[in-house]
């Protein structure tokens, strides 16, 4: 299984990037309530061990940093936690949910800042369908003449 | 003999004369006969002393009555009601104020028209409304507040009237025996009369009836004795004696009549003070209806609370004083606290109580006059205006006073003092009734604190640079504040010239001023906590998640404290330790890692859920493992 292992350069660029972050998205990745929810994720609803708890976090981590693209979040934790990409997927679904959702703009803002990151897509919003005008007039000027 | 001298000459010659008689004379003396002139002339030196003392002793003793008079008249005068004088004043301004709520009404119509919501009818009409209603209650209101203050001040002064009342004499003469000017300087000569009642039952035929007579004559002789102490022994240890009793004696005698007459003084400000208050209720109300002029309401109100919660304040005091003199608690306290810490100086040589033992007498004074500018103080801490000035008088006095003494010497004093105030307070708190006189260090201490926040307001501009380049320059009070404020900033760490050895010097010295004030410092420093008698595990367990952040990096360089850390905190305080301080997280992160330097994230995590399973929890799903921390890796 995937072990983090960080070399001390490695560490310090992270740490750098952690701190160009900003400082809502920074209490966001140290906050105790993050981890928690995690944790509610990865064990109460997944019941994953501490190895593979640990593992989850560290790549959700990652994306927050921007070192991961969020598209490639659940391909990545597949292969890192060696399970089947639909259950990796839905992982990634139920994380993306309650971490990455409410600081969405967040993490667009700080990805947009940086040249040196990858681009954070931006969510789509679906735009209602605008119904074609004049549907269900009748023109009477036009009618044809019978 | 009524020798006169006409010419200088004469005198000159006379003196010359009797120098050369001395010169001759003396070398022919046996020592005996030399103690024994020299007794004649410190006798003879003692006793016009004695007399000299007898009159300014006199003269002060007048002062203190007057002083004492003056306040009884006052009290006297004070709790009555004198409405009646202020309801002219107060008709006046009241109908003036009410010839302004027209004006009123226009203001605010043309406000309304003009839609100037600040005096608009939504905003001003029913303030106007209920103003006006007021100001035609102002006088009731008024009486209510002056009835209850007067009440709380009745309630002692009656309690002191029912003593006087009993035959124990007035404020003055209570106040006067307790400071023993009645009886130590009474005179009365013990060993004539002993002399006289020895030569009365000599006389007596009766064998059965002279032993009886003289047995009387000498537990008589005993007991005058005891009361007015007689002097032992004569000389120049008499002369000194009495010239240390007459200079503390007059002192303390002037504090009295000072303290007496500033009361009555202010208790006669503050009943024309009260009237005036009350007769310009009216237009004060009406201030309040105008943003501009709600300052003077809110001023008028503090005025008028002050002065009329003065009297009670006062006369508690009073009160207090006249209990103790009537129930001669000073005499015992003073007893309990000599036995306590050994005798005083005794010189044995004086002729009255004072000089006998000066000990005793001089803290039965000290409780007296102390509660007596206790009272002053009390008023001026109120604010009020000839309370202040007194007291100011009363400064003046003194500096001028250790100026002479030499002020080096009370700064010596000073650390000494507290301590011995401590168990001075310790003593007090055992004398039944006196418990309340033990709190006195916390009144001390109240005021220390109130001048270590004065400083902190002031040195609170400063940057924290600032404050370090400055510290040495700071006195005792500023550089506790100065500690207080980097503390609160989570900036207690050396720099400029405040050096690491300041920081521990500084803790323990303001945990002298207030255990919570060290325990702010502490915050910062937990590894110091031994040094004022704490445990670390202590001072890390009152540490919050929201004050975790101001921990500095030298408490976590320290392993035991390191280990108290991991033990004791939760996720939420190496959360904001990380937010202030990525290095300080880094150090986190390497004491997880010597949890088993040699071993696997595993054995670690295993060590860590033993010590702190909720911590084992947040490490193992923080996200900020990202970056290298907060991981068992």
């Amino acid at each position: 299984m995937f072990q983090p292992n960080l070399t001390t350069e490695e560490k310090q660029k992270r740490q750098n990037i952690f701190l160009s972050l900003p400082k809502d998205l920074r209490i966001a990745i140290l906050a105790e309530e993050t981890a928690e929810k995690l944790y509610n994720i990865s064990w109460g609803k997944y019941k994953l061990n501490e190895e593979q708890q640990r593992i989850v976090s560290f790549t959700t981590g990652e994306v927050m940093l921007g070192i991961i693209k969020l598209n490639e979040f659940a391909n990545t934790l597949a292969k890192r936690l060696e399970i089947d990409p639909v259950l990796a997927q839905k992982k990634a679904q139920d994380i993306k949910q309650a971490i990455f959702q409410p600081i969405i703009t967040l993490l667009g803002v700080a990805f947009e800042q940086s040249p040196e990151r990858r681009p954070f897509p931006k969510p789509v919003v679906p735009t209602p369908p605008i119904p074609p005008k004049g549907e269900n007039i009748v023109d009477l000027k036009n009618l044809p003449k019978e | 003999m009524n020798l006169k001298f006409k010419k200088p000459k004469i005198k000159t010659t006379v003196i010359i004369a009797g120098i050369v008689l001395i010169v001759l004379i003396l070398p022919n003396l046996t020592q005996a006969q030399a103690s024994i002139i020299g007794n004649i002339f410190g006798n003879l030196a003692a006793d016009l002393l004695y007399l000299l003392m007898s009159f300014i002793f006199g003269v002060l003793g007048t002062f203190v009555r007057i002083g004492a008079s003056i306040f009884e008249g006052m009290i006297s005068v004070g709790f009555k009601s004198h409405l009646d004088v202020v309801k002219i004043g107060w008709g006046i301004s009241r109908d003036f104020a009410n010839m302004f709520f027209i004006v009123f009404m226009i203001i605010i119509a043309f406000a309304t028209i003009l839609r100037i919501e600040k005096y608009g009818i939504k905003q001003l009409l029913p303030k106007v409304i209920i103003i006006a209603l007021l100001i035609n209650f102002s006088m009731v209101i008024c009486s209510v507040i002056i009835d209850f203050s007067n009440i709380g001040a009745h309630f002692f002064i009656n309690d002191i009237k029912k003593y006087t009342d009993q035959g124990k004499g007035s404020i003055a003469t209570v106040l006067t025996d307790s400071l023993n000017l009645t009886k130590s300087y009474s005179g009365i000569d013990c060993e004539g009369a002993y002399r006289s009642d020895m030569d009365t039952c000599s006389q007596l035929t009766d064998r059965w009836e002279r032993q009886n007579c003289e047995a009387t004559a000498r537990a008589w002789h005993l007991s005058c004795q005891q009361a007015e102490q007689i002097p032992t022994s004569g000389g120049w240890a008499r002369v000194l004696s009495l010239l240390i009793s007459m200079t503390i004696g007059s002192l303390l005698l002037l504090i009295a009549a000072f303290a007496l007459l500033a009361g009555g003084i202010m208790l006669l400000i503050r009943i024309v003070v009260v009237w005036f208050l009350v007769m310009i209720v009216p237009l004060v109300f009406l201030c309040y209806l105008m943003p501009g002029l709600r300052k003077q309401w809110q001023d008028w109100w503090s005025s008028f609370l002050r002065w009329c919660f003065f009297a009670p304040i006062y006369a508690f005091f009073i009160w207090i004083v006249f209990k103790i003199a009537v129930e001669n608690k000073n005499r015992q306290i003073a007893a309990q606290i000599e036995s306590a810490f050994g005798s005083f100086v005794d010189t044995g040589a004086g002729g009255n109580i004072f000089t006998s033992n000066p000990g005793q007498q001089l803290i039965s004074y000290g409780f007296m006059i102390a509660l007596l500018i206790g009272g002053l103080i009390a008023a001026s801490k109120m604010g009020i205006y000839g309370a202040g000035t007194a007291m100011k008088v009363g400064q003046k006095a003194y500096k001028g006073a250790a100026r002479w003494t030499g002020a080096r010497v009370r700064e010596r004093a000073a650390k000494p003092m507290e301590a011995v105030s401590a168990r001075l307070a310790k003593t007090i708190g055992r004398v039944p009734g006196f418990k309340w006189l033990a709190k006195a260090p916390a009144a001390v201490m109240k005021a220390q604190r109130a001048d270590i926040d004065k400083e902190k307001k002031n040195l609170g501009v400063h940057s924290m640079d600032t404050l370090k380049s400055l510290y040495p320059t700071f006195n005792k009070t500023q550089q506790i504040a100065a500690a207080q404020l980097m503390a609160e900033k989570g900036k207690l760490a050396k720099g400029g010239a405040f050096k690491d050895k300041d920081i521990e010097k500084i803790i323990k010295v303001t945990n002298t001023y207030g255990k919570d004030l060290a325990n702010a410092l502490l915050i910062n420093r937990p590894d110091l906590a031994p040094t004022v008698g704490q445990t670390k595990k202590e001072a890390v367990e009152r540490i919050s998640p929201a004050k975790a952040s101001n921990i500095q990096a030298e408490a976590f360089r320290d392993t035991q404290t390191m280990t108290l850390i991991l033990q004791t905190f939760r996720g939420a305080h190496l959360d904001k330790i990380a937010d202030a301080s990525i290095k300080n997280a880094n150090l986190i992160q390497d004491a997880i890692h010597d949890l088993d330097p040699t071993g696997t994230p595993a054995t670690r995590e295993a060590i860590l859920k033993v010590m702190n399973p909720k911590l084992t929890v947040y490490i193992n799903n923080a996200a900020m493992k990202g970056t290298g921390l907060y991981d068992f890796s």
